[in-house]
């Protein structure tokens, strides 16, 4: 469980948690950069505007002051917390993460598990949910090229997380077959579709070639 | 440009590749050809790959980890995955998600006691080799 400490501000927490691990005023250095290869303004830091970069460049940079690995990791462990609070600590509000690079992937299913965890859906489900949206994404990214999740946490009852993952790309021709298991492609299309379908309570694709795909699923809390 | 990686250490004759990060396909893959390389070069005697902090584990991860493991044995060494939280493990299975051939343990000291009990039993089947080509004299006098 996250615990959010009263806070002055992004920046300052975030000085604050570099600045165990090395000087303030390298603290300071190192924050800057890391904006700076990302793109972002302070501005940006204070309206939860994070963006993967960001935290690539954090922890490349904090690597040249912290050489021991699990130090490393609670640092950067630390890092995303912060950053994760950027927004209020129980948001249900629904989120749409775009997907246009590898790393989205990566930041949808963090996303989707910060939901589930915060509409405390049990442990395995949390996982069930965030392997399914991992699943999407990848498509989106791997036959689509770009496209966005949706996570909609709906209050029910019953309380429910409904992902959409919709893309305008090629779209998938032999949809039929692949849910049926019949197809069994190289790449792992199917096999990740048909998990998807098998992790959620309701999955639903609507897909025309040429025009698009969009998968709607939905898993609900206590089942 | 990669900017990080999966460490893979030494330890005794193991290599051992903790994965306590978010991974991205793009690390996984590099994984695979690291550990690679690195068993073809260190003579290990056997691999464990760590998952204890992998925040997903969706089809082309598992995928990803079972080819490694391929790619090990045809390298000559075995591989056990360690610490798999169950919770994930429910869910590869409910996924459909074969993992065929893939040793796993719940931890790491299991891993290694796996992977040194099988160095033992390939090194007591080579040596019980040696004495029915050779005869036991002969093992004596080369080993004496």
């Amino acid at each position: 469980m996250r615990s959010a400490p009263a806070r002055t501000g992004v920046m300052d927490e975030l000085e604050r948690v570099l600045g165990q691990y090395m000087s303030a005023i390298n603290a300071r250095g190192v924050l800057r950069l890391a904006l700076r290869r990302s793109s972002l303004s302070e501005r940006d830091l204070e309206h939860g505007r994070v963006n993967a970069r960001l935290v690539e460049a954090l922890s490349t940079s904090v690597t040249l002051y912290v050489s021991d690995r699990s130090r490393m990791s609670e640092l950067s462990q630390q890092i995303r917390t912060v950053l994760g609070v950027g927004r209020a600590d129980e948001d249900l509000s629904p989120v749409t993460v775009e997907v246009k690079v590898e790393y989205d992937i990566v930041r949808v299913r963090g996303e989707a598990r910060r939901l589930a965890n915060q509409m405390r859906f049990p442990h395995t489900d949390q996982i069930k949910i965030t392997t399914a949206v991992s699943e999407l994404a990848r498509n989106i990214f791997r036959y689509a090229g770009e496209g966005r999740v949706h996570l909609h946490p709906r209050s029910g009852p019953p309380e429910s997380l409904e992902v959409v993952a919709e893309d305008e790309g090629p779209g998938i021709d032999n949809v039929d077959e692949i849910l049926a298991g019949t197809y069994q492609s190289k790449t792992g299309l199917g096999r990740g579709l048909i998990g998807c379908r098998q992790l959620a309570d309701s999955f639903h694709i609507e897909t025309t070639p040429g025009k698009g795909t969009r998968i709607r699923l939905r898993k609900v809390r206590g089942r | 440009m990669r900017s990080r990686a999966v460490p893979i250490v030494r330890f005794r004759n193991l290599l051992i590749a903790s994965i306590q990060m978010e991974l991205t396909d793009e690390l996984v893959l590099a994984l695979r050809d690291d550990l690679s390389h690195e068993i073809a070069r260190s003579s290990a005697a056997g691999v464990v790959i760590e998952i204890s902090g992998i925040d997903v584990v969706d089809s082309f991860i598992a995928g990803a980890i079972r080819d490694l493991c391929q790619t090990a044995r045809l390298l000559g060494v075995e591989t056990v995955v360690a610490g798999l939280d169950p919770g994930m493990a429910i869910t590869l299975v409910e996924m459909g998600m074969t993992m065929t051939g893939v040793r796993t343990a719940l931890n790491l000291d299991g891993a290694v006691d796996q992977l040194q009990e099988a160095v033992a039993r390939t090194e007591s089947r080579d040596d019980e080799l040696l004495h029915e080509i050779l005869g036991d004299d002969a093992v004596e006098d080369v080993a004496g």
